[in-house]
């Protein structure tokens, strides 16, 4: 992952707009210093874009596993993503475009995953990225 | 938002005992009520309000005797059922219910393939089971047949095909591949048309006709029934392929260009469907909007071909693919380059031949040569916010004079409605499928509801000019069924009889393409 000093400095203002994404996984982090992690995040980033591989960059800081969007999404689901959350105690999340937010939302669906997002910067208007994360939510059943 | 809505004309005290039936029989899992389930049945592409199409509860039967036990319930409750596959025909509803208060009947979890044949070339399917499901498991076999992927690869198989679906290999008309299938009836029968007719048959999957008429098609794109099992036809995979793309730089020359692929295309030149896209189109699936234009109303002229000079592209562009030994496909690309050649300024872009075991690396590519994708959903983001769309999806027959017609007819009329032309043409022999996006932000409701609008008007400009949808969004499939009005809508009236003869409680999907039974009436719509 290129780790240039643009990217250190979006770094720094994307902190307070994505930091609840990565929260539980820093938490436990800190928890279990020296454990491995219990529940595991895994962080998904667009390479194309800095905003995205800097918050990458301070999701593996925190602990968080990442995997760069680099192929066909389905394909990544099935391959990566899918075996990443299995476990109930897992879970996703990331820094993307809306389109792959919502690709990743409907996959993650299908396994009892919701989503909760939030558009970083509305202002970029067509370019904003989507911070967002999945975690396993209990079926409401009849 | 209020609750989930009742099935019309059932009581809630009826409908609470269906719940406990539809529990016992497919287990608890398996029933979803309540407001937060019923919402993930809400189309995320509504044109206006997702609830006026929201579900009341949804059941996931994981097998036909499940389905028929379901449909027994249904039956004595007159509980109405909308039958979805897996669920993602997103831009024409998603899984929601043309009837509010329907109960889905979600047959994801019937996600088995049954058969994979690849000296014939065929797989038997169920409806769970999507594209990305199907290639995973001719790759892990090591088959040497190909499927043929709809734009969106995560879409259910039998969903797609029973849709009429389509994509870009020679095998891209889903509905004319598809050969057998299992059907329950409203009734509880179970139903295998063509040669499954007949116990213990070895030809189910390879002469759809049978013996005596053929049923096939009337499971397509109606409410007579459930498919639980469709036979569906693979491509055998050639010795190698080459990826054509030209560019033509001119908006006038979409004439030339339908007018010199009719022949090619018929007398099968070119084997695969042939793909002509507006230059936004193209754009929108590698850029956003903003990038280039940020004025209010549909991008101009000039803005368009300032674009596609910067980007390399056309302002239309032609996507095909030719299959077969090297010398054979050089021979069909020399012809066909010659007479695309002959119209003005088009460039003409080849990739290597390349041995059928070499995957190309583009979505559209991709999907040439038989791999699912979801690139196409790049569109989401062309204009911002929470990027959604909504199609109008007209057939146009494969002449130069119909395509510039149906073209400057939806440029025109969504320029009035401030949305750019998102368009293109998928060329099979005789017709192209010409499916136009609205694209909007589905949190701004003015957007939302005018593209509910213009694709609204949009029908009725296609109907007055002699063009019938292929499909619709839920909110306007009794619109386009009322055009297909000849003869006083006799075709609606035999339609109308099949369906009270097949569901006489009128529980199968009521609605799908404006077939609403009997009882209904115009109150429960």
């Amino acid at each position: 992952m290129n780790t240039r000093r643009r990217d250190f400095l979006a770094a720094a203002s994307l902190a307070a707009a994505g930091s609840w994404v990565l929260r539980p996984a820093r938490a436990i982090a800190a928890r279990e210093t020296g454990q491995p992690l219990t529940t595991s995040l895994t962080i998904v980033f667009d390479e194309r874009r800095a905003d995205s591989r800097a918050f990458a960059l301070r999701a593996r800081m925190a602990g968080a596993c990442i995997v760069p969007l680099n192929d066909d999404i389905g394909a990544l689901w099935f391959r990566t993503l899918l075996p990443a959350a299995g476990s109930g105690r897992s879970a996703l999340g990331g820094l993307t475009t809306h389109a792959d937010a919502f690709l990743i939302a409907r996959f993650a669906s299908g396994i009892g995953m919701r989503m909760t997002r939030r558009t970083i910067d509305a202002r970029m208007g067509p370019g904003a990225l989507v911070a967002w994360r999945l975690d396993h939510a209990p079926v409401q059943t009849g | 938002m209020n609750g989930p809505p009742l099935p019309p004309g059932v009581s809630e005290g009826d409908f609470r005992l269906a719940l406990a039936e539809f529990t016992a029989i497919v287990g608890r899992e398996a029933v979803l009520a309540g407001d937060v389930a019923t919402q993930a049945y809400l189309d995320p592409f509504a044109p206006g309000d997702a609830g006026a199409y929201r579900a009341s509860a949804a059941v996931m039967p994981s097998g036909v005797e499940q389905i028929r036990a379901v449909l027994g319930v249904a039956n004595r409750y007159r509980v109405p059922l909308w039958t979805v596959s897996t669920g993602r025909n997103f831009a024409y509803g998603g899984a929601s219910p043309r009837l509010a208060g329907s109960v889905v009947l979600d047959l994801q979890r019937m996600n088995r393939i049954l058969e994979i044949d690849d000296t014939l070339g065929f797989a038997l399917v169920e409806p769970g089971v999507s594209y990305y499901d199907l290639y995973r498991a001719l790759k892990a076999r090591g088959s040497k047949v190909w499927l043929d992927p709809p734009a969106a690869g995560w879409g259910s198989v039998v969903g797609n095909t029973l849709e009429r679906g389509y994509g870009t290999t020679p095998y891209g008309d889903h509905a004319s591949m598809q050969c057998g299938m299992e059907v329950v009836l409203a009734n509880g029968d179970v139903v295998r048309t063509g040669m499954g007719a007949m116990s213990g048959s070895r030809e189910w999957q390879v002469f759809r006709p049978g013996f005596g008429p053929s049923y096939d098609a009337m499971f397509m794109q109606s409410n007579f029934g459930v498919v639980t099992k469709l036979g569906i036809w693979l491509m055998p995979e050639p010795e190698g392929y080459m990826v054509c793309r030209y560019a033509f730089r001119h908006d006038a020359d979409l004439e030339r260009i339908v007018e010199t692929l009719r022949p090619l295309k018929l007398d099968d030149t070119i084997q695969s469907n042939a793909v002509i896209e507006s230059a936004v189109r193209w754009a929108a699936g590698v850029s956003t909007r903003s990038q280039w234009y940020d004025g209010a109303g549909a991008m101009p002229d000039a803005a368009i071909d300032a674009m596609a000079r910067k980007m390399g592209i056309g302002r239309w562009n032609l996507r095909f693919c030719l299959y077969g030994p090297q010398a054979l496909v050089t021979a069909r690309r020399d012809i066909i380059h010659k007479r695309f050649a002959m119209i003005n300024d088009a460039q003409l872009f080849d990739f290597p031949y390349r041995d059928a075991s070499v995957e190309p690396t583009g979505g559209g590519d991709r999907s040439q040569v038989g791999i699912p994708g979801l690139d196409a959903f790049n569109l989401l983001n062309w204009r911002g916010g929470s990027g959604a769309h909504v199609d109008f999806s007209p057939v146009c027959p494969t002449t130069g004079r119909d395509a510039v017609r149906q073209y400057r007819m939806v440029r025109e009329r969504a320029a009035q409605f401030g949305f750019d032309y998102y368009g293109g043409f998928t060329a099979s022999q005789r017709y192209m499928h010409h499916v136009f996006a609205a694209i909007f932000d589905r949190d701004d409701p003015a957007q939302s509801r005018g593209a509910g609008d213009l694709v609204k008007a949009l029908i009725e400009d296609a109907g007055a000019a002699g063009y019938g949808q292929y499909r619709t969004h839920l909110a306007f499939m009794d619109l386009a069924a009322s055009q297909y009005d000849f003869n006083d809508h006799a075709l609606m009236r035999l339609t109308g009889a099949i369906k009270q003869a097949l569901d006489p409680n009128g529980i199968l999907s009521p609605g799908k393409q404006g077939i609403w039974p009997q009882r209904s009436g115009e109150g429960g719509r």
